[in-house]
């Protein structure tokens, strides 16, 4: 919110101080990291109806090589509400039209209903294992999705965007809304916003952007409905990721929803709609 | 409590029949103003006293011939006769010295090393604003608060920071009081400058352990921070213009030789220039505009003399820092500042009994608000304290020096305000806590001389602090001993026990004006430090004060904040601490020279700070940030001739305890548009940046105006341009055709490379 702005708009006013001179106020230098042995990297979703799949890395010495590090003949499963475990197998897929990579991969389509419990174990032959669950949640509806523009002359007007749905009173909600631009390139992300309904519990949530879209865009909305552990787990990713870099933030430690390695295990679920600006 | 005082009553009926009283006033002879910390002394002998905060001594002797001295810094020293049959009152005033560091002075140095010497007192350190003006900082400001930091044991955070680090405590553990009131955020832009106008202020002094048991409430330090009360005999205009700020400060009499007053302000113009820039780049649709920042403070003191007797002071601060963002559809605001006042008024009922008593009201606060269409967000948090206390001192005889008192504060506190709102009343979010605490104390110290070596500093202050329905007390104990081997030695040791009942909230491990101040709770236990010091004073060839102290510092119940915890719109915030421990433990070493055409001081701190939280560094201990294992601090000014004074500092210091990602792992997300880099963090603060040092030079040039007095101030900042790390952070680099990761890099950030500045200084 406020805080993250402020800070982002603060560095350029600090380093105008280095405008005084002409020297480069920024070095590159050589620093020293400790031997710490690598773990396993997990990041799998589940979404209803697709097969099941997954990407498994290893982590690496931050100035090793920038090829993510593969790990060699895990064993990897997955048992919906105690049932038969569905064995993944080790096959390299590349989404070409999302620009992802699996490792592992099942034919087996997920079937899930609101309240099934997904259970992921994975071990390698160095006897390391890494173990998630997670509960389904039912989908939350997307209620209303709006733009509006701003006052500039038309050619150069912008508008925000701005979307609503309602919060259930009964428990704890956590959400993220993903919104993309349709072109021709691919996918173009627009907004990633984690969002909690802490101070809004019960009441219809909106959410508003700063004025960013022009006219003709064609923007998918896409609200999730996550579950605590899974939101934890984005928060710290994203406060990981800025802390580096950023002189005023503590270090913080990704909150993983697996035991045994880092990473990400849950069930994807999702409502979107499509709004074009004009 | 006052048990304590009933025990010492006996010293005191043993006052000697024979033994009358010297006492009185010293002021400056050109501006009236009382001089604090003066010394007064029998000539060739130790026997000898300090001003009080009144500028007031008291000197028990008997009836005899004496030749009394009375000297001050940058002043000639007096001599004059006294014929003391009965008490006597005898008001001084002492003529300044031309120059400011002459040989002239070198009795009144003298005396102060003596002082040095045979006071129990130590961990203090002492500043007049009349010395912080030869050492100009960052961008030829001159700051009291970073002079300060040239002292062992007082550390930065950092390049440019004055925020203070005692002795391995933290930045709030600070108790820092203007004119006896409390400011809340001694610092303007995130520390870069104190919030002290060097113009108005007299001096300060700096407690880093060894704390008299009038002072409660901090665990680390005691910051007295007190403003001059303006010339009582003739109007004067004063000012600087500098770099990025200017100054102007008017004085003069309210009624001559009866009151006087004081008031002094300044602005930076730092933004005049950025919106220039802004608006030169207008046309570019790249740029993006520089934010508007800018800072400005007011300082009034006005001083009466009631009667003989009486005297009043008012004294009020009044400061703010903007920072603003604004285009046609967003508009960002962020202002935040200290408002204090006090009245304190100072009753003497005889020349060995006084009183201080003083109300003051105290105010930090802070606003955002943003504002896009028809939403508008707001946080703030503020902290409004009202407090009155008062101090009494009963000099009860050349061997006893007894303070008492009592004092009691309202504390209010606004916790994380947070509203959010559409005009169209479909977005309406408050959050937010008020809290409320009052703080209370009472003390009683006695300075026993109880022989001409030994002298013995021992008291108690009780304490609490009351909010919903808990009362928390504490005891704590203050005790000093000196020893007094020979005319140039002596052995000092201390113990003091203090207890801190707000606690500064920080999200970030610098201090930001963002920081909330919260109260001790049901929840939130009040944080107590226990701290151990033993030191040598020296006198060597008699102008050499040669000083070590070794301290051992525990604190408990130390706060802090879990990871990614959400600080701002939270109702249920005490969830969010986690509570520890620290320590921290080192030596100091200092070496002054006032005398002579060269003087300085040369300071060095070995020293450890560390931190155990259960819920923190999978409860492993960790060094704080500023943990500094080596500090030194060399400060040499020359009077090259009468009109030309020049001074360098060095500062080298062990490199801050640093967090840096130690692996990494590819994270793709739901989308996989773009692959990204994610750090993964090992131990806290478990690297080090590179040791920091760092050369200024200084020259003050005294012009020759017809009226009045000038100068020109010309200062270097890092003289050698050397690269202080300010942050460091580890860079992917792409390649540009590709967007391919193709490795690495660790890059490090600095924030002020040479910065030459000149600043020119009047009055009239």
């Amino acid at each position: 919110m406020g805080i993250s702005s402020f800070l982002r708009q603060l560095l350029p006013l600090l380093l105008l101080v280095s405008l005084l001179s002409s020297c480069d106020m920024e070095q590159e230098i050589e620093v020293k990291l400790p031997d710490m042995p690598t773990q396993m990297v997990v990041e799998c979703y589940l979404i209803n109806g697709e097969p099941m799949k997954l990407a498994l890395q290893e982590s690496s010495s931050y100035f090793a090589g920038p090829e993510a590090l593969l790990v060699e003949g895990a064993t990897v499963t997955i048992t919906r509400n105690n049932g038969t475990p569905v064995t993944l197998k080790d096959t390299v897929l590349v989404d070409e039209v999302n620009r992802k990579v699996y490792t592992h991969y099942s034919p087996a389509r997920v079937r899930a209903t609101p309240g099934d419990v997904f259970t992921l174990v994975i071990s390698d032959p160095k006897g390391r294992r890494l173990t998630g669950t997670t509960t389904v949640l039912p989908r939350v509806p997307i209620d209303s999705v709006g733009y509006k523009f701003n006052s500039k002359p038309e050619q150069s007007q912008e508008a925000y965007l701005l979307v609503r749905w309602q919060d259930n009173p009964d428990q704890k909600n956590f959400y993220r809304l993903l919104v993309h631009k349709n072109d021709t390139s691919g996918i173009d992300s627009q907004l990633d916003a984690e969002v909690n309904d802490r101070l809004r519990n019960g009441q219809k949530i909106t959410y508003t952007t700063t004025y960013r879209f022009d006219r003709n865009d064609t923007l998918t909305v896409k609200l999730f409905h996550l579950d605590e552990a899974y939101y934890d787990f984005i928060s710290s990713v994203e406060d990981a990721r800025r802390a580096n870099g950023n002189p005023f933030a503590q270090p913080v430690t990704i909150k993983s929803t697996v035991a045994g390695g880092f990473g990400i295990f849950t069930h994807l679920n999702s409502d979107s709609q499509t709004v074009i600006i004009k | 409590m006052f048990l304590l005082f009933l025990f010492l009553l006996p010293f005191s009926a043993a006052w000697a029949q024979n033994r009358v009283t010297l006492g009185g006033t010293l002021r400056s002879a050109a501006t009236g103003e009382v001089l604090i910390g003066a010394s007064v002394s029998v000539a060739g002998t130790t026997t000898g006293v300090e001003t009080n905060t009144n500028g007031v001594y008291t000197l028990p002797l008997d009836p005899g011939t004496y030749q009394i001295q009375f000297s001050y810094i940058g002043f000639q020293t007096l001599t004059r006769e006294v014929v003391l049959t009965r008490n006597t009152r005898l008001n001084v005033e002492l003529l300044e010295e031309a120059s400011q560091l002459g040989e002239v002075v070198v009795e009144s140095e003298r005396n102060t090393f003596q002082e040095r010497l045979s006071t129990p007192q130590m961990s203090m350190e002492t500043l007049s604003s009349r010395e912080a003006k030869l050492l100009p900082a960052l961008f030829g400001e001159v700051d009291i608060i970073k002079t300060l930091q040239l002292k062992p044991g007082i550390q930065s955070g950092g390049e440019g920071s004055s925020g203070l680090f005692v002795r391995g405590g933290s930045s709030d553990q600070n108790l820092v009081l203007l004119d006896d009131a409390l400011v809340y955020n001694p610092s303007h832009l995130f520390g870069f400058f104190s919030v002290f106008n060097p113009d108005a202020v007299r001096g300060v002094e700096l407690y880093k352990g060894g704390f008299p048991a009038q002072f409660g409430g901090r665990l680390s330090s005691v910051l007295d921070v007190k403003l001059r009360d303006g010339n009582r005999k003739e109007h004067d205009v004063s000012g600087g213009i500098g770099l990025i700020a200017s100054r102007l400060s008017v004085e003069g009499p309210i009624q001559k030789d009866k009151s006087s007053f004081l008031i002094s302000g300044r602005r930076t113009y730092v933004d005049v220039f950025t919106r220039l820039i802004n608006k030169s780049q207008e046309s570019d649709p790249e740029w993006s505009p520089i934010p508007d920042y800018y800072f400005y403070d007011f300082n009034a003191k006005a001083s009466f003399e009631l009667g003989p007797n009486d005297r009043l002071f008012l004294s009020g601060y009044y400061g703010r820092d903007f920072f603003k963002f604004n285009d046609e559809d967003f508009n960002f605001n962020f202002n935040w500042g200290n408002k204090v006042g006090s009245a304190r008024w100072a009753h003497q009922f005889s020349s060995r009994f006084f009183v201080n008593t003083t109300f003051s009201a105290s105010n930090y606060e802070y606003a955002i608000k943003n504002e896009l269409d028809i939403y508008s967000f707001s946080l703030t948090s503020n902290i409004t304290d009202l407090t009155l206390k008062s101090d009494f001192e009963y000099i009860s005889s050349e061997h006893h020096h007894l303070r008492f008192g009592a004092a009691v504060t309202d504390h209010r506190f606004t916790v994380g305000r947070l509203e959010a709102n559409s005009q169209d009343g479909t977005v309406n979010i408050g959050a937010g806590n008020k809290y409320r605490g009052q703080e209370y104390g009472v003390y009683a110290s006695d300075d026993w001389t109880f022989s001409p070596a030994f002298t013995l500093s021992y008291g108690l202050r009780l304490s609490g602090f009351y909010n919903d329905g808990k009362n928390f007390l504490g005891l704590e104990p203050r005790a000093a001993a000196s020893y007094r081997f020979s005319e140039t030695l002596t052995l000092k040791a201390n113990y003091t026990r203090m207890f801190q009942y707000v606690h500064l909230i920080s999200n970030s491990g610098a201090s930001l004006p963002t920081d909330i101040w919260y109260p001790s709770s049901p929840g939130v236990k009040p944080q107590r430090s226990d701290q151990y010091t033993l030191g040598l004073t020296k006198l060597y060839k008699g102008k050499y004060l040669l000083s070590t102290e070794a301290y051992y510092k525990k604190m408990n119940r130390q706060l802090d904040l879990r990871d990614g915890a959400e600080i701002f719109g939270n109702n249920e915030l005490e969830q969010e601490f986690v509570f520890g421990t620290g320590d921290s433990y080192g030596q100091e070493f200092y070496v002054e020279k006032k005398e002579g055409k060269t003087t300085g001081w040369i300071g060095y701190t070995l020293s450890w700070s560390n931190r155990t939280f259960p819920d923190i560094n999978n409860g492993r201990t960790f060094p704080t940030r500023f943990d500094r294992r080596h500090d030194v601090s060399v400060v040499a000014i020359r009077e090259v001739s009468k009109r030309v004074n020049a001074t360098a500092t060095f500062v080298y210091g062990t490199g801050n305890a640093y967090s840096l990602p130690v692996q990494r792992f590819i994270f793709q997300d739901v989308n996989g548009e773009d692959f990204t880099v994610i750090p993964v963090y090992p131990d806290r603060n478990s690297f080090r940046l590179a040791a920091y040092h760092r050369l200024d030079l200084g020259l003050v040039y005294k012009l020759r105006p017809k009226r009045g007095t000038s100068d020109l101030t010309f200062s270097v900042y890092n003289v050698y341009n050397r690269r202080n790390p300010y942050f460091v952070y580890f860079e992917t680099i792409e390649d540009e055709e590709t967007k391919q990761i193709t490795g690495f890099v660790a890059k490090q950030v600095s924030l002020f490379p040479v910065i030459p500045s000149v600043t020119y200084n009047f009055k009239f």
